[in-house]
């Protein structure tokens, strides 16, 4: 007897030691009526807002919200008041061009718009931010409202565009190479001198082909950097191609966008770098994955995303399985998926976890139990979610063990 | 705290103002206020929309893009209207064409509660 008590003392020391504490903190705004009293040492989130994303970008979302916050944090450290600089999230994923879908803006069977730059990850694209510098929401909404478009009108019309400038250099170059007897390079590339082979070898970049066909060798040759007479007469006239461009003028009224990444150049055309605006940290983001050996024993990743709250006050990104939110606190979308790479499928084959990213902005200890309170990106409205959760405005506070059930990585400074 | 909370009341008067509750198939949902009879178009397109298409269309949502602005998009094939209150938090809504409208998350729990009927 003696023996089992002092095993029962020990392993309930040894819990209770590694317990996690559970402090009240609220990045966003103080508890109602300060009860219980906000242990956050700065509200980095004070005043932001809740964001409604249009576009699958919820990466950029999260991205942007994490640099908004360092931001007003310096400012915080300073003494001084904060502004309330929202970053454009479609910069964001827009300047995160290696995270895009390599065939751009495309058609789907139906017709309607794949949009290139869907699905992507927190960290990637906040790195790429911190290079590039943000661009302020309001300077990018601003040049195409003023054209009468919303962000997915927007990216429509580029595609349109973009077809007719294509159609337009196509027919040009043909033409051109029929002007210089050229026919019987033609005839052998007829098929093969595409798209994006006139886009590349209009700039002068080298032509990068999907194919090992070995017809294609003679137009690869220009990668080694062998610029052969067709390329060099091609670049030539593609250079002044002005009935095409004069396309893009009349729509956006801007000469620069004729590359391969054409979006992203057009973007940085609205918003150049003197006008984004620096990520002041000298922290890069980095991701841990719910396999990451490195996590300390009995310190799961919703114990990191609250030592994280209550060191630095910024809030934590997080890659997690968006479905519980929607069905409920017994939902467990890891659990019941396979994991494959970033992937997360049910048996049968079917996504059963609802892949998804948003920032924790704050806990509290509820009825004896740890919650988490997701700053999501659906907007104000509380009718998607599931009623296990309290939401307030678009913020839900998730218990801790949901959460875990449901998290596959963080992403913090 | 006053100011905030005199500003969320008037931005919730000036949306109750617009909307009213409606049940279809046993749900309660906030729709404008012109559909007041049930001849409007967002309560038209929800009534004859296919839950297992909604249901598919779930399955390839990518980057976090919620399942109401899919629908909204592909199945209605109307606009979303991005709202921002004047602390600019924002909640989208989806616009037909007779003017009436309905929250994309609205929409979503139109969905969910029917798909998930034991998700509280």
């Amino acid at each position: 007897v003696r023996n089992s008590l002092f095993l029962i003392l020990l392993s309930s020391f040894t819990l209770s030691s590694f317990a996690k504490s559970c402090p009240n903190i609220r990045l966003d705004k103080n508890f109602p009526n300060n009860n219980p009293k906000n242990e956050a040492k700065y509200k980095t989130m004070q005043h932001a807002p809740v964001l409604n994303q249009s576009l699958g970008i919820c990466y950029a979302y999260t991205a942007t919200q994490m640099a908004d916050a360092v931001r007003r944090k310096r400012q915080l450290e300073r003494g001084k008041s904060t502004n309330i600089h929202i970053s454009s999230p479609l910069f964001a994923a827009v300047n995160d061009w290696e995270n895009w879908d390599e065939n751009g803006v495309t058609l789907d069977n139906n017709g309607d718009l794949d949009f290139p730059v869907e699905g992507g990850f927190p960290c990637q694209t906040f790195n790429k931010l911190k290079e590039d510098k943000t661009c302020p929401r309001d300077k990018l909404e601003k040049f195409y409202t003023s054209k009468g478009y919303n962000e997915k009108q927007f990216f429509k019309k580029i595609y349109e565009v973009e077809e007719k400038f294509n159609k337009k250099r196509m027919e040009l170059a043909i033409k051109y190479m029929k002007e210089r007897e050229l026919e019987s390079i033609h005839e052998k590339y007829e098929t093969k001198v595409d798209n994006t082979f006139v886009s590349q070898v209009s700039l002068g970049l080298p032509y990068e082909s999907n194919s090992a066909n070995n017809e294609y060798l003679e137009v690869q040759s220009c990668r080694a950097g062998y610029k052969n007479e067709l390329y060099n007469d091609l670049q030539l006239i593609f250079n002044n191609l002005l009935p095409a461009k004069e396309l893009f003028l009349s729509y956006f009224s801007l000469e620069m966008f004729d590359s391969p990444y054409n979006m992203n150049i057009l973007f940085r055309f609205i918003c150049p770098s003197k006008e984004r605006i620096a990520i002041n940290t000298k922290s890069e983001c980095t991701d841990y994955k719910v396999s990451e050996s490195h996590i300390p024993f009995f310190d799961s990743l919703t114990d990191e995303i609250i030592d994280q709250l209550e060191e630095d006050s910024l809030p934590v990104g997080i890659s997690y399985c968006a479905n519980v939110l929607k069905r409920g606190k017994n939902f467990k979308g890891i659990a019941s998926s396979d994991i494959t790479g970033h992937k997360y499928k049910q048996k049968d084959g079917k996504d059963d976890c609802g892949r998804h990213a948003s920032i924790v902005i704050g806990s509290r200890e509820k009825n004896g139990s740890c919650e988490l309170l997701i700053r999501n990106s659906w907007g104000t409205s509380c009718s998607t979610y599931s009623n296990d959760f309290d939401c307030e405005q678009g913020n839900i506070w998730i218990p801790q063990d949901v959460l875990q059930n449901n998290l596959y990585r963080i992403h913090y400074l | 705290v006053k100011s905030l909370l005199l500003s969320a009341i008037f931005i919730s008067t000036i949306v109750q103002a617009k909307t009213i509750q409606v049940k279809i198939n046993e749900i309660q949902l906030l729709v404008s206020k012109n559909c007041k009879t049930s001849k409007c178009d967002a309560i038209k397109e929800l009534k004859k929309m296919d839950l297992k298409v909604a249901q598919e269309m779930e399955q390839n949502l990518l980057g976090g893009k919620t399942l109401g602005e899919e629908i909204c998009r592909k199945l209605f094939k109307v606009e979303i209207e991005r709202h921002r209150d004047n602390q600019k938090n924002e909640q989208n809504y989806c616009h037909f064409k007779d003017k009436s409208f309905i929250s994309t998350a609205e929409i979503n729990k139109f969905i969910y509660d029917q798909i998930y009927p034991d998700r509280h």
